[in-house]
């Protein structure tokens, strides 16, 4: 198992609407030493995956034009995409909603950093 | 996109959609138009945002749905964990049928046109019935001129025309709405407002415009508390009939022999009774003898300012109050004016007389009501709306008033009073035979004849006695000029 934080290579998709919230969990994540691609809604973060290939997904749950449930469906139909480990925050938790089985884990905002850095490192050391 | 246009016509058919926040809908003659575009204004603090998450909350609850767009807001969830302590948060409303987005990207990527996409493409995807926009500044900010802006409204009410939907727009103050070149675009304006008075702030609502509906106008006291947002109309501006109604010709006595031979039989039925004296002249157990004729076919009820339950129990026990509290004939409601706003303890007042059928009401301490005035001028108005509200109700009304010098009511509270009720009873104290004694005179009764003589009045442990009209040349009294007869 590579410690991809160490290699540098963790590769994770943000996908929030919230421009403040987007912008703190990027820097975030970049200290961290990860490499972060960052998209708006759900849908141009399907859009995004044609040149960054994630090894883990950050996505918020209420956006426009496609919210992260419906993202995550999608993705989940691709082989390539059907194992990235996908953490889901958002203010309204999604229990019983379509597609919250396809969430490795939810958490509620505001996000508690440590709690998602600790679940980011433990997705990534499973992988 | 069918089936939303199929909703929307039914709603329409329906009548307005109702705000869900009491109070409000009275003053938009029954609520908001579907269709209608409408921008709120407000400083900061002014109660946008519960405003407009209490009306979706309500429409989600009424089986809707509803779109809650952000801009430059607090995020959502600091905005969710604020509404969270309100009664009228659901959490389990969100996200299906309140859904919250933001489009400060879409704003800053692909500017206004791509904001009214975005509504477009939400608003149907979520089938929302209600879009609130939340930060309309921000949208003017970035508008390249006054005449894209322009557009961009008039798009949106075309849109919201086009699906049905109402939309509200929640913008801050700082400029007249008149001036404003989206004013004659949107179908209304609802304007909030923070008054600092002294040591407290009032909150207050306006509505400027509403496109095909009357509407109350001038402001209106608004409390926001943990059940949400409450609006309390302006009590002048609800009185839908200030004519006086005829009286019905039967009396309701006063508990004392002595004052209802000098009103020949009582106090007419539906009718507001001042009586005003001096401090500890007998004014509260006067009250009390009238509010003691209380019964299950005529409720009482005790709306004072000053004395609590207990103490007024323990000064009604020889008048038989006690039993009437217990049983549940007479409550007892006592307000801290300096803490409530004028409207506010009207409408609690008017509450508690519908819901209970009440008939007796002593308004113990009416004084109260001018302290809990921020608008010292609208007090006249107020008072004799107060007076109609309660005569059309059924209710006969006592008002005790302290005032010391009965020569100098005219432009007092008294004063004031005075043209507000049917009937006043004055005390004061007289000097005879080397010490001070009460006396008490009828000083009008409405389309009545009564006795002006002015009698003495004893306070004894069984409660008030009023004695035969006094002989004439026992003293002076010079009745002031406070009343029109």
């Amino acid at each position: 198992m590579r410690d991809q934080k160490a290699d540098g290579v963790g590769r994770i998709l943000v996908v929030e609407d919230e421009s403040s919230i987007l912008t703190a969990l990027t820097l975030l994540l970049e200290m961290e030493g990860y490499q972060v691609a960052e998209a708006t809604n759900g849908r141009q973060g399907l859009e995004l995956l044609a040149g960054f290939v994630p090894d883990l997904i950050v996505t918020d749950y209420m956006m426009p034009y496609m919210n992260g449930l419906e993202m995550v469906r999608h993705l989940r139909q691709d082989p390539v995409y059907a194992d990235v480990p996908v953490i889901l925050v958002s203010a309204a938790p999604p229990a019983g909603e379509e597609g919250a089985e396809l969430v490795d884990v939810c958490l509620p905002k505001p996000v508690a950093i440590d709690k998602l850095l600790a679940a980011i490192e433990r997705l990534l050391a499973a992988r | 996109m069918k089936r939303v246009v199929i909703d929307m016509q039914q709603q329409r058919d329906e009548g307005r959609l109702g705000t869900g926040v009491p109070g409000l809908d009275a003053i938009l003659h029954g609520g908001l138009i579907p269709g209608s575009v409408f921008i709120v204004q407000g400083a900061p603090g002014a109660g946008k945002t519960i405003l407009a998450n209490q009306i979706c909350f309500h429409h989600a609850r009424t089986g809707n749905k509803a779109l809650y767009v952000t801009l430059l807001a607090e995020s959502h969830d600091r905005l969710l964990s604020h509404l969270g302590r309100l009664a009228f948060f659901d959490p389990r409303q969100v996200p299906e049928s309140i859904y919250f987005i933001s489009s400060f990207d879409t704003l800053a990527r692909d500017g206004l046109k791509g904001v009214l996409q975005l509504l477009r493409s939400e608003s149907r995807e979520r089938q929302a019935s209600l879009i609130v926009l939340d930060g309309l500044f921000a949208l003017e900010e970035t508008a390249q001129s006054a005449k894209e802006f322009r557009k961009f409204i008039n798009d949106l009410t075309t849109l919201a025309g086009l699906i049905g939907c109402t939309m509200l727009l929640l913008t801050n103050t700082g400029r007249c709405c008149t001036e404003s070149v989206e004013y004659t675009m949107v179908d209304g304006w609802i304007e909030l407002e923070l008054r600092q008075l002294a040591q407290r702030a009032e909150r207050s609502v306006r509505v400027l415009k509403y496109r095909g509906s009357g509407f109350l106008e001038g402001r209106h006291t608004l409390c926001i508390d943990g059940g949400g947002m409450h609006v309390y109309p302006r009590l002048e501006a609800l009185a839908e009939d200030r004519l006086q109604l005829p009286l019905s010709g039967s009396r309701l006595g006063t508990g004392i022999a002595g004052l209802d031979r000098a009103l020949e039989g009582g106090l007419p039925s539906a009718t507001a009774t001042l009586l005003v004296g001096p401090t500890g002249i007998g004014k509260t157990i006067m009250g009390l003898h009238f509010m003691a004729g209380s019964s299950a076919d005529e409720p009482g009820l005790i709306f004072n300012c000053y004395e609590t339950a207990e103490q007024i129990r323990a000064k009604g026990v020889a008048l038989g109050l006690a039993e009437l509290i217990d049983a549940g004939h007479v409550q007892v409601e006592r307000v801290a004016p300096t803490e409530q706003r004028l409207d506010v303890l009207a409408h609690r007042l008017l509450e508690q007389v519908r819901a209970r059928g009440v008939r007796r009401l002593l308004v113990d301490g009416i004084d109260g009501f001018s302290q809990a005035a921020a608008d010292a001028e609208r007090l006249p108005q107020f008072l004799a709306a107060l007076s109609a509200a309660l005569c059309k109700e059924g209710v006969t009304t006592l008002y005790t008033l302290e005032h010391p010098v009965l020569a100098q009511a005219g432009g007092s509270v008294a004063g004031t009073l005075a043209s507000a009720v049917q009937n006043i009873v004055v005390m004061r104290y007289v000097e005879m035979d080397s010490e001070l004694r009460r006396a008490v005179a009828v000083l009008k009764v409405r389309d009545s004849s009564f006795d002006r003589r002015i009698r003495e009045l004893d306070i004894t442990p069984q409660g008030v006695r009023i004695g035969e009209a006094l002989p004439p040349g026992t003293f002076s009294w010079d009745v002031p000029a406070m009343h029109k007869t």
